[in-house]
């Protein structure tokens, strides 16, 4: 092996590469490391982590496929990206489960080591194809294939620490790893402070990940497989302090956050569900902070217990899924009732029924929204991508609180596994979350005390009393009976059933009342000549519709953006804003369910973009389908190819892709 | 893998709730709300006999608690004017297992019934009593459904004829206390809306205990199962209904002896490895050997199931009463509030300069 002099090194602007491998070939773990290390660097990034139900699906098969695709650029992005530039394939599965969605001249990292005629049978090839490159029956032909004894070179690499060959074939992802690292400049040191943390107790393993993590960085360097380097440079961010989360981690901060700021101790009941487990695994961490995890016997059981401790005066919290909303839907109509503060967590996954538990989808906004018996209005909040489940999560708390009332908080599959560089806040600029306790009234002249209410309410929010036992004079029951007004007795009286059941819907319609002004994104406006057509979304669709109207005003047509945060009640502003555009497009990852709402509501004709994949949408798929609508708004022919802006154009020479330069 | 709980040492039920200064009475237990259970409902009795009891517990009226879910007796709350929620059907051990856990100052009590607690909320029952979570549970057994108008429950005898099953149910009946035992609840006892001073007596014992006491009340509903406990309150048959059960007490019961002692007694039945009911004057001088006496305190609850399963499945001709079991065991919120006490103390200093430094964590870097 000769010694490269100098390797040429490459700019590129952007890379998307997948990991892809068997179940237990660690291959979250992989691409985990990878985006830390590029977030050190300080690119921004998008990740997507895709993996089976099954904890071990069974080996070799295509089902039993795990992959973690990460997205890395020098400039501001919004997705994981359409398609990867780069694979890195441990076994034949991989290798063909993913090739589809590779482009052209991407290029493909084989470990040639499990290619055996087993594996290949297993994954449904008839012939080993990494006998035939550069044949022309190349199967691969359109791709860039380094093939590489991997496993191979890691045994290699770590037979110095005398591990059994199963063992040392193990660290074989520290080996892709290493490569890939060395391939894109990444900084190493956090990955060896990593592997020195985690196998801190055995020693053996501990040097085995870091030898063959080294020994794939030093492969990358000396081989002559690798002629070319890429450096991606950071990304110009605002000043901060920043860090990497996912979506679960940090809508678990924000739930902390939430018991400071308003100084209450937070409860949180919950049943184990993908994917919002990591929500109580967390939380499970920060009793320090006054955080008490109840994991209870069934999903029901965890709201209960939340109830009661919201009736004792907690920040209760249950967290689940859309199964698990399906069964806790009786009690959040009872929290209603109650009005008690109560957040609920759906990080949704792909449905109805068991449906596709690891995968995403955005299809419970209906639930959320109506799913219980009775006119049981609550409010509704969802972020748009992982570093803004904290900031939601806070927002539920405020909600909960202010209102006296359960909120939905809608993550999903995506947002909670998912990951992005996040400025991390400044405690100062959190809000305050007040718990205005109720307090026993004036004594009258003669010495006795009213009779407390505990139905009256505040008239600008219309919150009723929070009055958790143990303050004499305040005794009172509550219940899932309709109550009286301000006395909370029980009442059958019609007119009072009435006046109820508007004052409940009222009081959540009030909440509009405390909501900044909705964001525009409409750069044409300026210029007199605003946009035709609006892109509406909600929740995690916001970088993938970001980053199509980005492709749009690239190829030079004007389409405005608008993202919701709020699902119920809508900003106050939203009907206006609409009522400005010819054509309103609603991105969804369901089939139109807030399409539905929009349309309800504003008598608005919504046109809907649905996917319904367990993934998320496609920016290239989102801008087509606004570059239909602005051609039917402005009787133009849209062509999105076009580049309208003069832009450094990418090295087209390298493998690897630059063409859809917007994601 | 197992840790050290560092239990924090076992206490009265009520230990940390504030006493009120003042001596207290029923009427101010009582709340404005009219009462709306059936005229002769057993409903009333233990009404009252609770109404009569607080006060004697000697708590703060503020600091008490009443959750029930849904069913006639789960009105209860509404009656006592203490803090209550009337929640939903089979879900009063989560709520009050939400509520004890976030506060150790209340004094938690759930009114529940045959169906509420024994069919829809099943569940959340032998869960609260595996945890033993401090609250006290008290399950009103009629052995119908009163409130959907007569339905049977999950007590009923097989082979009822009610609206629902005309031609008798078929389902098996559970045996409250036996399910309460088989869940390793800490404190099972049962007792008869009627007699107000054993009720009285068993609901100082449950309230006293630290943990889920579970007290079943037999009781009578005069519309849909009228007479369902007449043995066990008829004074010409309740001696040899009522098998008395007393801490450290020979079992026995039946017409009386010349010393004014029963003629009837519980001894092991070699046979079944259960227990029986047989007459004293068949065992001759063995009595004293053979004839059970009762120990609530027994930490293997085997001869307390034993014990529970003499009632009778169908009609009730013979039941147990009294408390079968009342063990020491560390309980689910004290401990999980010593757990935040303990990550509490690990950990001083400002909530919110360490939430700067939770969220600041990991692998992060600065833009300037």
């Amino acid at each position: 092996m000769s010694v490269q002099q100098g390797k040429q090194v490459k700019q590129l602007d952007r890379v998307i590469i997948r990991f892809a491998g068997d179940s237990g070939d660690g291959m979250q773990l992989t691409g985990d490391r990878f985006t830390q290390e590029s977030a050190v660097f300080g690119n921004d990034l998008v990740t997507l982590p895709n993996f089976p139900a099954e904890i071990r699906a069974p080996q070799g098969t295509l089902p039993g496929v795990s992959s973690f695709q990460v997205h890395f650029a020098d400039h501001d992005i919004l997705t994981a990206g359409d398609a990867p530039d780069v694979l890195v394939a441990m076994n034949p599965a991989a290798l063909k489960a993913n090739l589809g969605d590779l482009p052209k001249g991407a290029a493909i990292i084989v470990d040639t080591h499990d290619f055996t005629a087993r594996n290949l049978a297993k994954a449904g090839y008839a012939t080993n194809p990494l006998d035939v490159l550069g044949d022309v029956n190349d199967p691969l032909g359109a791709f860039a294939v380094h093939a590489v004894d991997l496993t191979g070179m890691t045994i290699e690499a770590v037979k110095e620490f005398g591990l059994s060959r199963k063992d040392a074939a193990r660290a074989k992802n520290m080996f892709a790893l290493g490569l890939l690292s060395w391939m894109y400049g990444r900084p190493t040191e956090p990955t060896v402070t990593f592997l020195e943390k985690r196998f801190a107790k055995v020693a053996d393993i501990r040097d085995a990940n870091i030898a063959a993590f080294k020994a794939g960085w030093n492969f990358g360097e000396t081989t002559e497989t690798f002629v070319v380097q890429y450096e991606i440079k950071p990304a110009p961010m605002a000043p901060g302090t920043y860090r990497n989360i996912t979506g679960n981690l940090a809508l678990a901060y924000g739930l902390v956050a939430g018991g400071v700021q308003s100084g209450l101790p937070v409860f949180l009941g919950s049943y184990p569900i993908t994917p919002a487990s990591d929500i109580l695994h967390e939380l499970s961490k920060h009793k320090a902070f006054g955080v008490t995890t109840f994991q209870a016997e069934d999903e029901i059981a965890g709201v209960g217990a939340a109830i009661g401790a919201s009736f004792a005066g907690s920040l209760a919290v249950t967290t689940t899924s859309g199964p698990g909303i399906a069964l806790k839907s009786e009690a959040i109509g009872l929290a209603v009732m109650t009005e008690l503060p109560l957040v609920v967590v759906d990080v949704q996954r792909g449905g109805p029924s068991t449906g596709l538990p690891t995968k995403t989808e955005q299809a419970d906004l209906l639930q959320a929204m109506f799913g219980r018996n009775g006119e049981a209005p609550l409010p509704i909040v969802a972020p748009r991508s992982p570093g803004d489940c904290f900031d939601a999560a806070l927002e539920a708390c405020r909600i909960a609180v202010t209102y006296r009332t359960p909120v939905m908080l809608l993550s999903d599959g995506y947002l909670a596994n998912g990951s992005e560089p996040w400025r991390i806040p400044e405690l100062a600029d959190l809000p305050t979350i007040d718990p205005n306790f109720a307090a026993p009234g004036p004594q009258d002249p003669d010495g006795t005390t009213s009779a407390f209410q505990p139905y009256a309410r505040d008239p600008h929010t219309l919150a009723r009393p929070w009055a958790p036992p143990g303050v004499a004079g305040l005794e009172h029951r509550i219940g899932g009976l309709e109550k009286a007004d301000i006395t909370g007795n029980i009442s059958y009286d019609p007119a009072n059933h009435d006046l109820m059941v508007r004052t409940r819907q009222a009081k959540v319609d009030r909440i509009a009342e405390s909501l900044p002004p909705l964001e525009v994104d409409d750069p044409s406006a300026e210029d007199g000549q605003g946009a035709k057509v609006v892109a509406l979304g909600w929740g995690s669709t916001y970088g993938p519709i970001g980053a199509g109207v980005r492709r749009v005003r690239k190829a030079g047509y004007r389409v405005a953006q608008v993202h919701l945060r709020h699902l119920n009640p809508f900003p106050k502003d939203l009907g206006e804003i609409l009522a400005r555009y010819d054509k309103v497009l609603v991105p969804e990852m369901n089939l139109g369910q807030l399409s539905m709402l929009i349309r309800a509501k504003y008598l608005v004709d919504a046109v809907g973009y649905n996917q319904v994949r367990g993934l998320p949408l496609k920016a290239a798929e989102v801008a087509e389908a606004i570059g239909e609508l602005i051609s039917q708004a402005e009787g133009i022919q849209v062509d999105l190819s076009a580049d309208a802006t003069p832009a450094a154009s990418p090295d087209a020479s390298t493998a690897v892709s630059t063409q859809e330069a917007l994601s | 893998m197992t840790t050290d709980l560092n239990f924090p040492g076992l206490r009265s039920g009520v230990e940390l709730v504030p006493n009120s200064e003042q001596a207290q009475t029923g009427k101010e237990y009582t709340s404005d709300q009219e009462v709306r259970w059936c005229p002769g409902c057993g409903d009333y009795a233990v009404l009252k006999a609770v109404q009569g009891f607080l006060p004697d517990l000697g708590l703060r009226r503020e600091n008490i608690v009443f959750i029930s879910g849904i069913g006639c007796s789960s009105r209860f709350p509404y009656y006592l004017d203490t803090y209550g929620m009337h929640s939903i059907h089979g879900r009063a051990p989560s709520i009050a297992t939400g509520i004890a856990t976030a506060r150790e100052d209340l004094s938690v009590w759930v009114v529940t019934g045959d169906g509420d607690a024994l069919s829809i909320g099943g569940n959340h029952l032998i869960h609260a009593l595996r945890r033993n979570v401090n609250m006290t549970i008290l399950l009103f057994n009629n052995r119908i459904y009163g409130l959907t108008k007569g339905q049977y429950s999950p007590t009923s005898e097989a082979g009822k004829i009610t609206k629902s099953t005309p031609m008798g149910s078929l389902d098996h009946p559970f045996n409250p206390v036996s399910l309460a035992l088989g869940a390793e609840g800490s404190f099972v006892a049962r007792t008869i809306d009627s007699d107000r001073k054993h009720l009285t007596a068993v609901l100082s014992a449950a309230a006293a205990h630290r943990g889920t006491s579970f007290v079943e009340i037999y009781q009578n509903c005069p519309i849909f199962n009228d007479g369902a406990f007449d043995a066990l309150k008829n004074p010409d048959t309740k001696a040899d209904a009522i098998i008395p059960l007393v801490h450290g007490e020979p079992i026995r019961f039946g017409a009386p002896d010349s010393n004014g002692l029963g003629t009837k007694g519980l001894i092991r039945d070699s046979e079944t490895g259960g227990v029986k009911v047989v007459d004293l004057a068949d065992l001759g001088d063995a009595v004293e050997d053979r004839l059970l006496v009762h120990n609530a305190y027994n930490p293997d609850p085997t001869m307390a199931f034993a014990i529970s399963r003499l009632t009778d499945s169908g009609y009730l001709n013979q039941s147990p009463i009294g408390i079968f079991r009342q063990v020491e065991r560390p309980t689910y919120d004290d401990q999980a509030r010593a757990q935040v006490g303990e990550a509490r103390a690990a950990h001083p200093g400002d909530r919110t300069e360490r939430l700067a430094a939770l969220i600041g964590g990991g692998d992060t870097w600065t833009v300037v």
